[in-house]
């Protein structure tokens, strides 16, 4: 059986970086070192956490690009540690400090922190889910939102990101620094012929970004250890107008890899 | 008998909650329990434990080998709490009443809040479920079990 989804939006967040357009020049940016998140209204934004923020802005980019309904697209989440810093921090506050715990600073310590915020900030009514599968978290979340168009023909933002984790989290010299990347998809016949195409989600080599304008090798190798680095990757990729089988991780996965494409290539 | 102490006094979970029968082997940083695959246990349904459940086990075999380690050291179990499962692999659907598991942890690396283990539980000779878990550990239990 062969499918094919379309393209139709995307974003991403880097600290330092103007979304994914200032990404892809490789100009720094001093007024993006943190997300925005002005689709966020301000209560909810200052409860939020950075990587919530992050998704955000990513996940902005991506809705106002595809011009999909704000109050109806469906959304997959991924992250491969989620909320854990402020999960850890609640734990040490729990049982190394013995206080009392904010009701607020728990309800963002979820795995679906940032898809409960942008639903309720969006007043969105569609599926929405959040996972997590390591550093094959692009790639499952893509296969997540490919099924939800294919079977139910549905609009969809796929949104990954994960923060830095936190101190003991993850082995030393192992760490990441955080980025979110988000894109829109929907059925190909939805979308203009202009429009990229997704294919063929397998194991198999693929290709993925390996220099950057404008960033030091040691950024880009610290960035390039994110679990959901993939996703960054592919939309880097459909901004350049690249095409061919592109990675959705770095080395550390299983190998998962998504053929990028125009119409009737 | 077994040269280590019942399982009860090794972790903080109370019956009906208490999934593994017995310890088997133990090092500093590594832990082998047993148990048997019981139709009025906790996750057994129409005498079916389904792979995922066994998260759980991992977790308590866990919980033993820190457990045990207190023990040894004549302090308190503490409780813990599984903050992420990294990597989890279903080698098999589902083990059966009266199937015996042995339920592997080894530690990777570790302090005193956070650490990670390795864990493996196997249906027999066969390997059923892997998985990569990070634990929180918390207070310690006023009291042990007598």
């Amino acid at each position: 059986m062969t499918w094919e989804v379309a393209v139709v939006g995307c974003g991403a967040f880097v600290p330092g970086f103007a979304g994914l357009s200032g990404w892809v020049r490789g100009e720094p940016s001093p007024d993006h070192l943190t997300a925005r998140a002005e689709i966020v209204p301000k209560r909810q934004r200052r409860r939020a956490s950075s990587l919530s923020k992050a998704v955000a802005d990513a996940y902005a980019d991506a809705l106002g690009e595809s011009k999909f309904d704000a109050a109806s697209v469906a959304s997959v989440f991924g992250s491969a540690i989620g909320e854990a810093t402020t999960m850890v921090g609640l734990l040490d506050q729990m049982w190394g400090d013995a206080a009392m715990l904010s009701p607020m600073r728990f309800a963002t310590s979820v795995h679906n922190a940032a898809s409960g915020m942008l639903s309720i900030a969006t007043d969105n009514r569609g599926i929405t889910t959040a996972m997590g599968a390591d550093y094959d978290t692009p790639a499952m979340a893509l296969l997540e939102g490919i099924g939800l168009v294919l079977a139910r023909g549905e609009s969809v933002i796929v949104c990954c990101g994960d923060e830095a984790p936190p101190e003991d989290l993850v082995a030393d010299g192992v760490g990441w620094s955080l980025m979110t990347a988000a894109i829109a998809l929907c059925p190909s016949s939805d979308a203009p012929a202009s429009c990229p195409r997704l294919s063929e989600l397998m194991i198999a080599p693929g290709e993925h970004l390996s220099s950057q304008p404008g960033i030091s090798e040691n950024q880009l190798e610290e960035m390039g250890r994110n679990p959901s680095i993939g996703l960054l990757d592919l939309v880097v990729a459909i901004r350049e107008g690249t095409r061919g089988v592109r990675a959705l991780d770095r080395g550390a996965g299983r190998g998962y890899s998504v053929r990028l494409h125009g119409v009737a290539e | 008998m077994s040269e280590f102490p019942p399982i009860a006094h090794l972790m903080p979970h109370r019956e009906p909650m208490v999934l593994l029968d017995r310890l088997v082997d133990w090092s500093p940083g590594h832990v082998e329990c047993a148990t048997r695959v019981r139709e009025t246990a906790r996750f057994v349904e129409d005498g079916l434990l389904l792979a995922p459940f066994t998260i759980e086990h991992m977790a308590q075999a866990v919980a033993v080998c820190l457990g045990y380690e207190a023990y040894r050291g004549g302090r308190g179990v503490r409780v813990g709490m599984i903050v992420s499962c990294r990597t989890f692999e279903a080698h098999l659907d589902s083990a059966s009443t009266g199937d015996e598991l042995t339920i592997r942890a080894d530690r990777e690396r570790g302090n005193e809040t956070l650490s990670h283990f390795r864990c493996e539980v196997r249906r027999g000779k066969e390997a059923f479920a892997s998985a990569t878990l990070t634990l929180f550990h918390g207070e310690t239990l006023s009291q042990n079990p007598s």
